[in-house]
């Protein structure tokens, strides 16, 4: 309150004194103003629920947003929810582009439905100078992994297939306990790893301070009935729990090999759907210790499907016939993916599937509605292709910038910052420092090194430090050096 | 509704205008008036009831279409009443009714006027009243979207404000919009101010006038206002600053940064240059023939009076409502028209006109071609199905409500064309009108059932009729 008023006599009394340099300084500034380069400015081009919610992530991140689309009614909508400026127009129409001042801007991102207008745009933004191409594209033909071809000639930075992501999140979902690298940070340098620990897995019942972690790893927080802490050496581990590790980049393929060394075992997959995610899947997975089956209604499908993958049992029916769930025996697959073409459908054959006792269910669904439903719906995962192409998007777009931010769907906060000189001239121990148990320092940048530290690591002049809390702390620096 | 919000935002305007008093305040000081008293309650009364009703209302609430059109309407009623005040304080009124009116006239750019002579009033009130017109200009909430972090994104309320069919944005973002539209509009009134000062205007008086023509408002600190220079220069200044007001601020921007093309090629200009043009020509031929003697004085008066009315401001030079009945036909037809979308001038709007106009020809085209399709085109850009049934609305709920008032005002025995030029006067927010109130009269002598009456039908032309309708309808009320 009190600060509003201060800000408001600031701006009156700023116009008040109205003297000549004022003026000139004014009229500089209104120059400036209307001259200057927008150098923030992003444009996205498709006005589905993708490139809805990317102006919407965007314009929290207060930078300018326009939005190119065929569809003058969804524009509409967006702009009546979003402070962005809409222009009706195709991406490939230049004119559109010059409207949309492409000179301008830094960041472009073809999200919309046609694979071929999402390229042509990104090429035209590359050619007419735009720094950042992000480019979806749903046909897999484009994606022969040429990505000299893709990022060096075509200028795209990144290009993002929905049913290649949703693959590869399934098979993260899939394979041993350990999921991908959730965050990553300083361009990657730093990742943390999303471990949930099992009843078989080496890591439960042990206090985390026996734990043989790899080198150079730590864990910065426990998830433990949705509530997450920052664990010290005492704290045990329980099956159940989620823990996150940060690590420096390649500690996963260590860890990998630590957790999955009980895990010979086949799992039982069983496939819903003859749907091009299916399929992917299946090419993924056939033969690597999993046994494949794959439930399509149509016959033509099935046996294009049987000609192309070996080692897959293909199953011409309904999946939604519980009758041929139980006889393909369901209730002892480790794994079971709903991807068919209808999401109402996808719903209930995953919780059939479920209900019959299989472990671990997997549902896809293409409505942005249903992706909310996984708290009403008993089901293990839904997972929306939009949701995550779109978190894709952002992780990319993320990329670099650390300065305070949230991480694991904002639970938990990130922040920066330098040791005082009076204290790194001490060369303290990190355990010295005395602060809350809400707070981890994670990694120490010393002259472009990163450390990720130990109790024993002294503090040095100039380091600097990525600090992990629950909560959002002004007085950061005053806690951890305060009393030293 | 969500009324808490409502509230939040309404405090934080009066906050907002209780701290422009300062300026006026800085202008009793500066003349040693003894206005400092008033200007410094106001604007102390303002900003309290400000800040009282904003603490009592915090909300996190969004703002929707409903919100925009409460926050819009009740804002413009609010600051009126609060811009009344000094007026008040001043001693300038005896009732409440005729400082409310002026008030009213101020912020939207009306420019008509409840105070018989303008000499015998302190410089402060003076500026007030000019500075009420510059605000709602460009308009109050538009400055509080690019100045207040709080209402960075609120396309509602810029809508709701922002006089035009369909609203063009300079900028990615709403915030920055404003800002370049505050911008131009300070710049164009720095100029002006720079020009009538060259021109031996004293400075005050350039400012008021200045104050007075980018906002297409028409106070004057003169009774005789523009006319007692009889200057051609100042009086060429004040036109062509007239004509600039009456233009859409997006081309200002344009041609600004250098686009001028875009100037040409916009229909709306274009047919907004032919219409003045045409009525210049038009009451320039009928002065000659029957009123003065030469031709550029004929030229001359035509030429002011034709701007002073199209743009909305409302200054005259000339008695015109001794001219002949063409003129006055004319120039009552201009005050329906008004300017272009957009700018700070008021009416009806020449791109609304011009798209009715093709509407009406695309339906006689129809009536040969029963098959035809057409799309009702501007330039370039087709007008869409909603845009066009929105204009139609517009000019039909203009019509009624225009029928009504001037009924209603014959009703208390006021003749017919004072009437009907006092609601086009007011709804278009011109100012003087024929007759009754014509340019060489106030609206003094009207009944206080009215004044009350323009004084909505002014609020109403503002905020273009529908911002203030739809808050007064039932289901705008319903959860």
């Amino acid at each position: 309150m009190l600060s509003l008023d201060i800000n408001f006599n600031d701006i009156a009394f700023g116009e008040s004194g109205c003297n000549m340099t004022d003026l000139l300084s004014k009229l500089k500034t209104v120059k400036q103003d209307l001259t200057s380069t927008v150098t923030q400015q992003a444009l996205i081009y498709g006005a589905n629920t993708i490139g809805f919610k990317l102006a919407q992530q965007l314009t929290k991140l207060s930078r300018d947003v326009v939005i190119i689309a065929e569809d003058e009614q969804r524009l509409k909508r967006i702009q009546e929810e979003l402070d962005v400026m809409a222009l009706v127009g195709s991406g490939v129409d230049l004119k559109t582009l010059k409207r949309a001042r492409i000179g301008k801007t830094a960041l472009i991102l073809a999200v919309s439905e046609n694979d071929e207008k999402n390229i042509l745009t990104s090429i035209y933004a590359h050619k007419l100078g735009v720094e950042r191409i992000v480019a979806q594209v749903s046909d897999d033909d484009y994606l022969n992994n040429n990505d000299f071809l893709i990022n060096t000639e075509l200028g795209i930075d990144l290009l993002i297939n929905p049913e290649e992501v949703v693959v590869e999140q399934i098979g993260d979902l899939i394979r041993p306990s350990m999921e991908s690298g959730i965050e990553s940070f300083i361009d990657g340098k730093v990742q943390i790893s999303e471990v949930t620990i099992s009843h078989r897995n080496p890591f439960a019942f042990n206090k985390i301070s026996q734990l043989n972690l790899p080198r150079n790893s730590l864990i910065i927080g426990v998830l433990r009935r949705n509530r997450l802490f920052i664990p010290y050496g005492e704290h045990k581990l329980y099956p159940g729990d989620t823990i996150y590790i940060l690590g420096k980049k390649g500690f996963r393929t260590k860890l990998g090999q630590l957790l999955s060394k009980n895990r010979r075992k086949k799992q039982k997959v069983v496939l819903a759907g003859g749907s091009e995610i299916n399929y992917r899947l299946a090419l993924n997975l056939a033969g690597k210790q999993s046994i494949l089956t794959l439930i399509e209604a149509k016959q033509e499908r099935c046996e294009e499907l049987a000609e192309e993958i070996s080692d897959l049992l293909v199953l011409n029916g309904k999946a939604i016939n519980i009758d041929l769930l139980k006889e393909e025996g369901i209730e002892q697959a480790d794994v079971f993916v709903a991807a068919g073409a209808n999401d109402e459908e996808n719903l209930l054959t995953g919780l059939a599937a479920k209900s019959l006792g299989c472990k671990k269910v997997i549902t896809i669904v293409n409505s942005l509605e249903y992706s909310y439903f996984s708290e009403i719906v008993d089901v293990d995962t839904i997972l929306s292709p939009q949701i995550l192409v779109l978190e894709k998007i952002l992780d990319f777009l993320h990329q670099g910038q650390v300065d305070t931010e949230t991480i694991l769907d904002g639970q938990m906060h990130l922040l920066k910052l330098e040791v005082p000189d009076r204290v790194g001239r001490r060369k303290l121990k990190l355990k010295q420092l005395k602060h809350a148990s809400d707070l981890i320092i994670g990694v120490v940048i010393r002259d472009e090194e990163l450390i990720i530290p130990d109790g024993e690591l002294r503090l040095r002049v100039a380091d600097q430090l990525l600090v992990f809390t629950l909560t959002a702390k002004n007085n950061l620096l005053a806690e951890l050096f305060g009393d030293v | 509704m969500r009324v808490k919000i409502v509230f939040n935002m309404l405090g934080k305007l009066l906050i907002f205008v209780g701290l422009t008093k300062i300026f006026p305040l800085l202008v009793a000081l500066l003349y040693r008036e003894v206005d400092v008293l008033s200007f410094l309650v106001s604007l102390g009364l303002t900003i309290s009831v400000g800040q009282v009703m904003q603490k009592f209302s915090y909300s996190k609430q969004e703002i929707r279409h409903r919100e925009g059109f409460a926050i819009v309407t009740l804002g413009w009623v609010l600051i009126s009443i609060f811009g009344a005040i000094p007026f008040m304080l001043s001693g300038i009124f005896d009732n409440f009714v005729d400082a409310f009116f002026e008030s009213v006239s101020g912020f939207t750019t009306t420019g008509a006027t409840v105070i018989m002579s303008l000499e015998s009033l302190p410089n402060s009130i003076l500026f007030w009243r000019s500075l009420s017109h510059w605000l709602g200009g460009m308009g109050i909430i538009v400055m509080s979207i690019a100045i207040l972090p709080e209402l960075a994104g609120s396309m509602q309320l810029f809508k709701a404000e922002v006089p035009g069919p369909v609203h063009d944005r300079l900028r990615p973002r709403i915030k920055e919009t404003a800002k370049t539209l505050w911008v131009i509009y300070l710049l164009l009134t720095l100029a002006q101010i720079i020009m009538l000062s060259i021109n031996e205007v004293p400075f005050f008086d350039a400012l008021i006038h200045s104050f007075g023509t980018l906002s297409t408002g028409g106070f004057s600190s003169r009774t005789l206002s523009v006319k007692i220079y009889d200057n051609l220069i100042i009086e060429a200044i004040m036109v062509f600053f007239m004509f600039l007001a009456g233009t859409n601020f997006t081309l200002h921007y344009q041609v600004l940064r250098g686009n001028v093309k875009a100037l040409i090629d916009n229909k709306e200009f274009r047919f907004y240059v032919f219409l003045v043009l045409t009525a210049i020509t038009l009451i320039t031929i009928n002065l000659r023939l029957q009123v003065y003697k030469t031709l550029i004085e004929s030229i001359r008066y035509a030429a002011f009076q034709t701007l002073a009315i199209i743009s909305t401001a409302g200054f005259a030079t000339v008695d015109y409502d001794i001219w002949p009945p063409f003129a006055r036909g004319i120039l009552l037809v201009l005050m329906f028209i008004g300017g272009s979308a957009g700018s700070t001038a008021g009416g009806i709007k020449i791109i609304r006109v011009y798209a009715l106009m093709k509407k009406g020809f695309q339906e006689l085209y129809k009536l040969i071609h029963p098959r035809a399709v057409t799309s009702l085109k501007i330039g370039n850009r087709a007008v869409s199905e909603e845009v066009s049934t929105s204009i139609l609305g517009f000019f039909f709920l203009y019509i009624v409500v225009f029928v009504i008032a001037a009924m209603t005002l014959t009703s208390f025995g006021i003749d017919i064309v004072s009437s009907i030029s006092a609601v086009a006067a007011t709804l278009g927010n011109i100012g003087p009108g024929l007759g009754l109130i014509g340019p060489l009269n106030t609206y003094v002598s009207l009944p206080v059932v009215g004044k009350l009456l323009l004084a909505f039908c002014m609020l109403l032309g503002r905020l273009e009729i529908y911002t203030v309708l739809v808050f007064m309808l039932s289901g705008f009320w319903r959860k």
